[in-house]
Formats: structure tokens, C-alpha cells, sequence
């Protein structure tokens, strides 16, 4: 079989971010203060069972890494299972409320003030509040025992809604309480400052769950975007498919949020920019979406890290660029739209 | 058939919520602490005043409290001895002592001695604190009965802030309360340039004076919009003396500072460095920005918190983030944390392999201050610079 164009471009692009990643992952976990002669010789020693002590490689670096490659993977691959299952390209976690769900149990737990006391609350609360507004949505969207797709959009924009509002009503009470909001705003603005094993154990097991099953149903998402007639017709269960991504999903957004925070416009922008690079088959996309995600977002936190920029939080300058990006393609498919070329 | 399905979801979904539950349960599973709890903060009753120093006046932070609160008799006779202690310091001698002016010194007797013979007044006046420090100045210069409303978390800081004092301004300034604190007829209110251009409008519209406070970003921006407020309230002569008190106190500390160093430097080659960082989400380290930066400015023998925004050029933010490693990395030999009081966080601190590798540490030497306190705009900022020094010679 002859190899076309698209596959050279996947496997060159493949490479470039492979190398990219590399760069990125090594200069994560060379840069910081403490030098890195004297890190090594430690962790070293740590190997050799004659140092027992803290050392920023093993236990600061090496988790932080893990938490961002998840994250990044987590969020792209959400973003491109929802807007296949949508087959719309704005769709995103963030459509059915699931990250707003994920989002206001985690407030609770801070306002609560267990995440000092059971590390675990925070994930569980995340994961949880994922779940409940998927099941809300489902439910609330389901007649006569179908599910149709415009009425889950709609009814996960309302409850959408409706978090945001339950979440902005408990900031305005609790206005007088600088140091929580102070908290508050700071989780929400996403950050990846001292993660450690704690915030690895949180998360990896839910995107561990979640990536595997958005890849096993990879086929079964390609013949959705056909259409669920289509799909029906073509041996797919389509009700128990869905639900199941959802889940899944559910599973990747929780396991972010929990352990970076709120992360807006990334789960959107990338899985758009992958689809337009190497087509919409899931097969390449799941993957590409992994390696893409997780690159960009060590990318963006050794920016940060790099030159010290303490006035972005991951969640801001993730969000800025996101936005700039979704702008700009949007910008460009109505030029190529106007001038009569059929946009991908 | 309901059954066989049944089995075949909790086939599916078993092993699953197994594999997470039992990672995070093995993960998360109690781990002991390596290290003993240590004592919290220190007595706050115990006063900053050493065994070999028995001849400086003690200082309370209870009695500093009462004296900010406005009590004149109290502030006089605290600057008598204050002077009197820096006198016995320079005969030591302890370089450095520092004394009130002797135009500052004279004048809060002055103004101490004419308010005791004055008679008293009948409070006639009515003021509409609309922003914290403001509240807070009222509160000491003149009664409870002519303050309208104060802002309602004022309620909830009883630490500096009684019940009983607070439980005598009837109302709260409220969106909802227009009409009720129109019906008060307060004479002025005190806004700041951030407060809500409708409420200021409608104050206006309602016929009330007002002023507008500067933004308290320094000490003298505070003591200067304190004689201000005693201008506009008719008590020029109890704010003034509120200023000059405030000037004593910081220079009172600071003298019993020359002297825990000048004792540190028998015994060891060199001074503690102290860190100062506060804690949310994440740890941050103040800027001169900062109130609390401006205070450990007043230290730089001791502090290495400022140092440390030097070195990362980071003087033009507020607070800048550090990490735990960077944490490690400098080392401090006394840690001040600032930020919501509480076991939990204490137990965050000891409990993590990074943190309790820190000498300070290692060693007991840390503490939490109440971050009402530290970051209050106010005349209490002084209680804030008390509580810093406080911990050091708790270190001793």
C-alpha cells in the first residue's frame, strides 16, 4: 500500500510533537531553583536507599509533569469526543455543564474546608459533580425513552446555566470572606504550582479509565458523526455508546479539574485545530489529541515557568490563547467560506 | 431479562469503580505524621519582654490593642514609657535606639493632658463609614452612637472588633438598607474611589456629604487619612494623637527588635532569617506592595522574604508565588505563615515530605498569624508588626 499525503503529514507531525514533548517534559524536569547537580546526586542517593529525604525531581517535578501530560491529553480528548458525538465543532465539556458540575462540588469542598483534611474530597467532589449534571442533563433531556441530540445541547446549556449562576450566588454571599474567595479564585484560575504525588493519584486513574475508553469506542464515534439513523443501521447502540462516553468524559474533565483546576478553551480549540490538520478519523484523532494536548499545555506551563510570569495562571493564559486561536480559525473559515471553498 | 442486564452492567462497571476507589484508598490511606505537632501560635497574652531585660516596660498585645482602639489615657502613658525604655536602651548601649521626636513626644502629652481636663461632649454626629479602615478610625475617635452603619464583616473580626462595640451601630451598610440609613440622616459618608459609583450617587442624591479615602497603600497613606478623618469628625486632636502613638509603637518595637538581636548576637554568629509567606490555594511571598511588605522592610537584618522578590525582580507585583521547592531552596530558619487559622493547615505543613524537610520546620519554628490582623488597613497595623516580632522572640 502506498502511503498518500495525509499519512506523511501525520507521521511527520507525529515526530515534531514527539520532539516537542521531549524538550519539554526534559526542560520541566531540569528547570527550578534548587540546581540540578545537586537534585540528581540525591535522587541518586534516594536510589541507593542512602537518602530518604524530599527531593524536587522525584517527588515535585516528575508528579507535577504527570499531572500536566494528563491534563492536557485529558481536556483535547474530551473536547474531540464531544464535539464528534455533538457533530458540532463548538461543543466542548463545558456543553452539558460537566465542568460546571465538577466545578461547584469542588467549591463546596473548599468552603467546607475538607481538602486539607481528606485529600481525596477534592477528586470525588470533581468527579461526582461530573456526573450528577451528565445524569441531570440525560434525564432531564430524555422523552419517551429517547434521547434526542438538539434537547441534551439545550437542556446542558440551561443547567449549564444554571451552575454558573448557583456558583456566582455563592461567591456574592460569601463576598466578605476575602481569604476563602481569595482561595476560590485562585483554584479556579487553575494552576499547576506544587503538584505532587497526592495530585497524581487524583487524577491518573480517572484519565487512565477515560482515555482507554474513548480509544476503544473509537469506530463506534466515527460511524456516530454518520448520523444516529446511520449509526442504528449499522449495528451501533447508540443510547448505551453515548452514555458511556459521557462517562468517560465525565471521568476526563473530573480528573483535570481536581487536580489543575478550571482549565476553559482547551478541551474546544485543539481538538478543532487536530481535526482540520489530519481529518476526523477518530483513530489518528484520539491519539493526535493525546500527544497535541499534553504538549501544549507542558509547553504553555514552561513558558510560564521559564520566564517567571506570575500575572498568567495556566487557566488564564490557556483561556487567552484558546480564545485567540478559536478566533482566528473561525475567522478564516468565514474567508474561505465566502469564497466559495467547502471548509472541512 | 431486567436481571441479566442488571449483571451484565455490574459486570462493566464494577472492576472499574474497583480500580479507582482501590487506587485512591491505597493512595490516600491514612500515612502517620513523622513529626510531633507542634505548639501553634504563641501565648498571645505573653508579653514582648525577655529575663535579662526586666527593666523595659512590658508590652502586651492586649493592652496595644486597647490602645488603638482609641483609649487616651492609656496611649499617653504607654508613650511615657516607651520613651523612657528607649532612654534605658541608648545608656546600654544598644545601637540604633530610636526615640519619639521630642515635638512628638510633647505634643501627645499635651493633647493627652487637654482631652483628660476636657468635659466631655454629647455625641451629635452622624457618619457613614462605607470602607474598613474608615469604620476602624471612627470606632476609636468618637462614640458607637454616631456611627450609622459599618460594613458587616466588621461584625465577624471580634478579635479587634467586640461584640459589644460592634452590637451598638445598629445597622449594616447594605444594598437593601437605602432608605433605612437615609432615615438615619448621616451627615458624611466615607467611600473609597472602588466603591459602587451607584451607591456613591445615591448617597450623594440623598443630600449626605461625602469623602472619598485614599487607598490605604502604605503606613503614611493610613496615619494621613487618619488625621483626615479626625478633621472631618471634629476630633483632630484624638486622631492626632492616635498618629503619634502609632509612630511610638512602631519605634517601640523596633528598639526591643535592636535589643532580641543585639542578644542574638551573643550566642550565635548571626541573626534567624525569617520568611514570610501567605497561604491560599498556594504560598506566596508579600511585595513592598503590600502592607505586610512595608512591615518587613522595617527588619531587613532579619528578613529574607524581600529578598527573595529582589532576586526574582518581581517588585512591581503584590505577592509572588513560590513553590515548595523554592521553599527548600532558601531554607528560612523561622517561617511565618499568614493566612485562615486552623489545625488542618498545620497538619498540611507537617505532614508534607517537602515542607518538614525545611529547617524551620524541622526545628518548631513556625507559626500562623491571622491574616484579619496582618492585613488589616487600619490603625491595627501596628498589631501586625507586634505579631511578627512576637514570633521571633517566642523563637528565643
Amino acid at each position: 500500500m502506498i502511503p498518500n499525503n495525509n499519512t506523511f503529514q501525520n507521521y511527520y507531525l507525529t515526530i515534531i510533537l514527539g520532539c516537542v514533548l521531549t524538550v519539554c517534559s526534559l526542560l520541566t524536569l531540569i528547570n527550578g531553583d534548587i540546581s540540578w547537580d545537586s537534585v540528581w546526586n540525591h535522587a541518586y542517593q534516594r536510589f541507593e536507599g542512602t537518602d530518604s529525604g524530599w527531593n524536587p525531581l522525584l517527588d515535585e517535578r516528575i508528579p507535577r509533569l504527570i499531572v500536566i501530560l494528563c491534563t492536557g491529553a485529558s481536556l483535547a480528548v474530551s473536547g474531540a469526543v464531544m464535539q464528534a458525538l455533538f457533530h458540532n465543532p463548538l461543543a466542548s465539556p463545558n456543553i452539558l455543564g460537566i465542568s460546571c458540575g465538577g466545578a461547584l462540588l469542588v467549591l463546596a469542598v473548599f468552603i467546607l474546608n475538607w481538602h486539607l483534611e481528606y485529600p481525596y474530597a477534592i477528586p470525588l467532589a470533581a468527579f461526582t459533580g461530573s456526573l450528577l449534571t451528565l445524569l441531570l442533563v440525560y434525564t432531564l433531556s430524555r422523552s419517551e425513552g429517547k434521547v434526542q441530540i438538539n434537547t441534551l445541547i439545550l437542556t446542558g446549556i440551561a443547567i449549564s446555566s444554571l451552575l454558573f449562576a448557583i456558583q456566582a450566588a455563592i461567591m456574592y454571599a460569601l463576598r466578605d470572606q476575602w481569604n476563602l474567595v481569595q482561595t476560590l479564585t485562585e483554584w479556579e484560575a487553575g494552576s499547576t504550582l506544587d503538584r505532587d504525588w497526592k495530585h497524581v493519584h487524583m487524577q491518573l486513574p480517572l484519565t487512565l479509565i477515560g482515555l482507554y475508553g474513548c480509544w476503544f469506542y473509537h469506530s463506534e464515534i466515527d460511524i456516530l458523526t454518520l448520523g444516529e439513523e446511520e449509526a442504528k443501521n449499522l449495528g451501533v447502540e447508540v443510547e448505551k455508546v453515548r452514555w458511556r462516553l459521557f462517562l468517560c468524559v465525565a471521568l476526563l474533565t473530573g480528573g483535570a479539574i481536581a487536580a489543575v483546576g478550571i482549565i476553559a478553551f482547551f478541551g474546544l480549540v485543539l481538538p478543532h485545530l487536530v481535526r482540520r490538520l489530519q481529518g476526523p478519523s477518530n483513530h489518528r484523532l484520539i491519539p493526535l489529541c493525546i500527544l497535541v494536548g499534553s504538549t501544549s499545555f507542558a509547553c504553555l506551563d514552561l513558558l510560564l515557568r521559564l520566564f517567571d510570569i506570575h500575572i498568567f495562571s495556566i487557566g488564564t493564559i490557556s483561556a487567552i490563547f484558546g480564545g485567540l486561536a478559536f478566533l482566528i480559525l473561525m475567522r478564516r473559515s468565514q474567508r474561505l467560506y465566502n469564497r466559495g471553498f467547502n471548509v472541512k | 431479562m431486567p436481571m441479566h442486564k442488571f449483571s451484565k452492567t455490574t459486570k462493566l462497571y464494577l472492576p472499574i469503580v474497583l480500580f479507582i476507589v482501590g487506587w485512591w484508598v491505597i493512595a490516600f490511606k491514612a500515612t502517620p505524621s513523622l513529626v510531633e505537632p507542634v505548639a501553634s501560635l504563641p501565648t498571645k497574652k505573653n508579653p514582648i519582654s525577655t529575663p535579662a531585660d526586666n527593666k523595659l516596660s512590658k508590652l502586651e498585645k492586649t493592652t496595644l490593642k486597647q490602645a488603638l482602639a482609641g483609649d487616651v489615657a492609656l496611649m499617653t502613658q504607654l508613650i511615657v514609657e516607651w520613651d523612657i525604655d528607649a532612654q534605658f536602651l541608648q545608656s546600654v548601649p544598644v545601637t540604633g535606639t530610636q526615640r519619639l521626636s521630642q515635638a512628638a513626644f510633647l505634643r501627645s502629652q499635651e493633647i493627652g493632658r487637654f482631652l483628660a481636663s476636657s468635659k466631655k461632649t454629647t455625641p451629635s454626629g452622624s457618619y457613614l463609614p462605607q470602607t474598613y479602615a474608615a469604620a476602624s478610625y471612627l470606632f476609636a475617635l468618637v462614640s458607637p452612637d454616631e456611627i450609622v452603619a459599618i460594613p458587616e464583616f466588621i461584625r465577624n473580626e471580634t478579635e479587634l472588633y467586640p461584640k459589644e462595640l460592634t452590637d451598638q451601630v445598629p445597622l449594616n451598610i447594605d444594598r437593601y438598607n437605602s432608605e433605612k440609613l437615609f432615615l438615619r440622616k448621616p451627615q458624611i459618608a466615607f467611600v473609597a474611589h472602588y466603591s459602587d459609583p451607584m451607591v456613591v450617587q445615591a448617597l450623594s442624591n440623598q443630600g449626605i456629604l461625602l469623602h472619598t479615602m485614599r487607598s490605604p497603600l502604605t503606613i503614611d497613606d493610613l496615619t494621613s487619612e487618619l488625621i483626615a478623618i479626625g478633621e472631618i469628625v471634629n476630633h483632630p486632636m484624638e486622631a492626632e494623637l492616635l498618629r503619634i502613638f502609632i509612630d511610638a509603637a512602631f519605634i517601640a518595637l523596633d528598639n526591643r527588635l535592636l535589643l532580641m538581636a543585639s542578644n542574638f548576637l551573643r550566642y550565635s554568629e548571626s541573626l534567624p532569617r525569617i520568611l514570610v509567606i501567605n497561604h491560599h490555594q498556594s504560598f506566596h511571598i508579600p511585595t513592598l506592595k503590600t502592607l505586610t511588605g512595608q512591615l518587613l522592610s522595617r527588619i531587613p537584618d532579619w528578613d529574607i522574604s524581600l529578598d527573595y522578590v529582589k532576586k526574582k525582580a518581581k517588585e512591581q507585583e503584590w505577592t509572588v508565588p513560590i513553590d515548595k521547592e523554592n521553599l527548600l531552596n532558601l531554607d528560612p530558619d523561622h517561617l511565618i505563615i499568614i493566612g485562615r487559622k486552623g489545625n488542618d493547615l498545620e497538619k498540611k505543613i507537617i505532614n508534607d515530605p517537602c515542607l518538614r524537610e525545611i529547617k524551620a520546620v524541622k526545628n518548631r519554628q513556625f507559626y500562623f498569624l491571622d491574616e484579619t490582623i496582618q492585613h488589616s488597613p487600619s490603625q491595627y497595623i501596628v498589631l501586625a508588626y507586634y505579631d511578627i516580632i512576637h514570633t521571633l522572640l517566642w523563637s528565643r
